[in-house]
């Protein structure tokens, strides 16, 4: 292309000098460097073309507060997988169904047995289980059930990311069991706990009755009571100790309470519970203590409490954290 | 974007998760263009509820696409249209310029170059609604010209004298500041 004759509101059209504009990708960059070397007399207009590609730059429309979370729960409605719509089929269509396809129908009603739950980074959510039981799903994570709880096999979840749970006891002492990827199972019988998994490192706190973590591999289950809190990590345990449970569940009363507690484990928990990925410059810093309480549970804001309590520096990058001294 | 293309061919295998990160990683530029055309909160809202629902219903039949974006943008803008019947831009927009000055940027300066950016702004302001669609999609968006011409439904041809045009006027109403924006911009090239 000869762009030797171009207007600056050509060359502002042009795609492929957009494309510099916009990304500055090393084929542009080096293809217009050279170009204006050779095409000094063309500067001004090329600079000119630059400026009207730089210059649209509207206000930003941003969402509303919570608009996302609303939407996404309609479309998770609407696009249920759901057993009832099956049932309302006519006779003639079950005929139809049953003799087409047995494999067919085998998968939807496998499917529509199923019932999944996600929130977005950030977002909690209330979960009533078929038992009336009630999780409280924190951000970024994820539970499976069965819709059916009926019969005799054990209430059994599985979970992605972290949850508090309020289980519901049962008259004929039915098992609820809590399963990781990892093939972890935090046993109970009414209580309540909560459980956070993320990268094969795994964390439970149980607040009030007993439970007990099963490990994969013949390791020996581990029986929990009130105020103790294990952490494992690749499958081993890493910590057993007593804590103040409250704090563990804070997030699900949206609000942030940490009594002496060490920076490593405050980050842990905002990457738990809003998918950050925290780096530290340096481990040592994750042993400083802080105590902070906030009833408006934001995390720049306890970023921010951070930085200013220990004199830190945080680059923040979307979801990349970075603190440094 | 291949990344993309990885979660698209995903998403139409059935996975879920996929589906769920095309939603979280498109909510928010859907609902900005969204707005921009409808100025309706509810409307954009059940918009992009509409849209998603239908994009998971019929998964097995879409296309693999190289612009998910492009897609989005196009089915986005008719089940607005389909709504409100109309497709142009709503908003008596309101623009403000964005640039660094530089350090060096004395206060007397400072002022002359604010003076030039609000007459600038108003000519902004008087380029026709299609026109900052088509430069929004073009230098924000960053779609092609094939690709605007399919969400705006017309030829591409016509993008690109809307887009022609809209920098003529804007040269011509402000070329002094232009001309300072430009200097500005020098100094970050």
């Amino acid at each position: 292309m000869d762009y030797s004759r171009f207007t600056a509101e050509q060359l502002a059209t042009d795609p492929f000098f957009v494309r510099w504009v916009r990304k500055e990708d090393d084929e542009t960059r080096l293809f217009w460097n050279d170009w204006l070397k050779r095409h000094p007399e063309r500067r001004e207009e090329a600079e000119l073309a630059r400026a009207l590609v730089l210059t649209w730059r509207p206000k930003p429309v941003l969402p509303p507060p919570g608009a996302a979370e609303t939407v996404w729960a309609g479309i998770q409605r609407d696009t249920a997988p759901d057993i009832r719509r099956f049932r309302w089929k006519t006779a003639a269509g079950w005929a139809a169904v049953l003799a087409g396809a047995g494999i067919g129908l085998y998968f939807f009603l496998t499917e529509s047995a199923e019932i999944q739950q996600k929130t977005l980074a950030g977002q909690t959510r209330v979960v009533e289980l078929p038992d009336h039981s009630q999780v409280v799903l924190s951000g970024n994570s994820s539970i499976a059930y069965d819709r059916d709880w009926d019969g005799e096999a054990p209430r059994k979840v599985r979970l992605k990311g972290q949850a508090f749970f309020s289980v519901v006891h049962q008259a004929d002492h039915r098992k609820f069991i809590v399963e990781t990827d990892d093939h972890y199972q935090v046993e109970v019988l009414g209580t309540t706990f909560t459980v956070a998994e993320r990268n094969h490192n795994l964390q439970v706190v149980l607040n009030t009755g007993k439970v007990r973590l099963r490990q994969p591999g013949g390791r020996p289950a581990l029986l929990m009571k009130p105020g103790e809190r294990i952490e494992v990590r690749n499958q081993s345990v890493v910590s057993r100790k007593n804590v103040n449970p409250v704090t563990y569940s804070d997030w699900k009363d949206r609000r942030f309470a940490f009594d002496n507690a060490s920076l490593g484990d405050v980050t842990e928990m905002l990457e738990y519970t809003y998918g950050y990925d925290i780096v530290f410059a340096d481990s040592t810093l994750k042993e400083k203590k802080i105590t902070v309480h906030l009833q408006d549970p934001d995390p720049d804001v306890l970023l921010n409490v951070l930085a200013q309590t220990h004199d830190l520096k945080i680059d923040r990058l979307e979801n990349r954290i970075y603190i440094r001294p | 974007m291949v990344e993309e293309e990885v979660i698209w061919q995903h998403f139409r295998e059935g996975d879920r998760q996929a589906f769920a990160r095309l939603y979280e990683r498109y909510f928010p530029i859907l609902y900005g263009y969204g707005f921009r055309l409808s100025g309706d909160e509810e409307v954009v809202k059940d918009a992009i509820q509409t849209l998603f629902v239908e994009l998971w219903k019929s998964r097995a039949g879409l296309s693999t696409t190289s612009s998910v974006k492009f897609y989005l943008f196009r089915v986005l803008r008719r089940k607005i249209h389909e709504q409100t019947r109309r497709v142009t831009l709503a908003l008596p927009e309101d623009y403000h310029l964005e640039f660094d000055y530089s350090p060096e940027t004395d206060m007397i300066q400072r002022e002359r170059l604010s003076l030039r950016r609000e007459k600038l702004e108003q000519a902004l302001r008087q380029l026709h609604p299609r026109q900052k669609e088509a430069l929004s999609l073009l230098y924000l968006e960053g779609l092609s010209y094939p690709e605007i011409a399919g969400i705006m439904d017309i030829k591409v041809r016509t993008v690109y004298n809307l887009v022609h045009t809209a920098l003529q006027v804007l040269r011509t109403t402000m070329p002094a500041a232009l001309r300072l924006l430009a200097l500005l911009s020098l100094n970050r090239w």
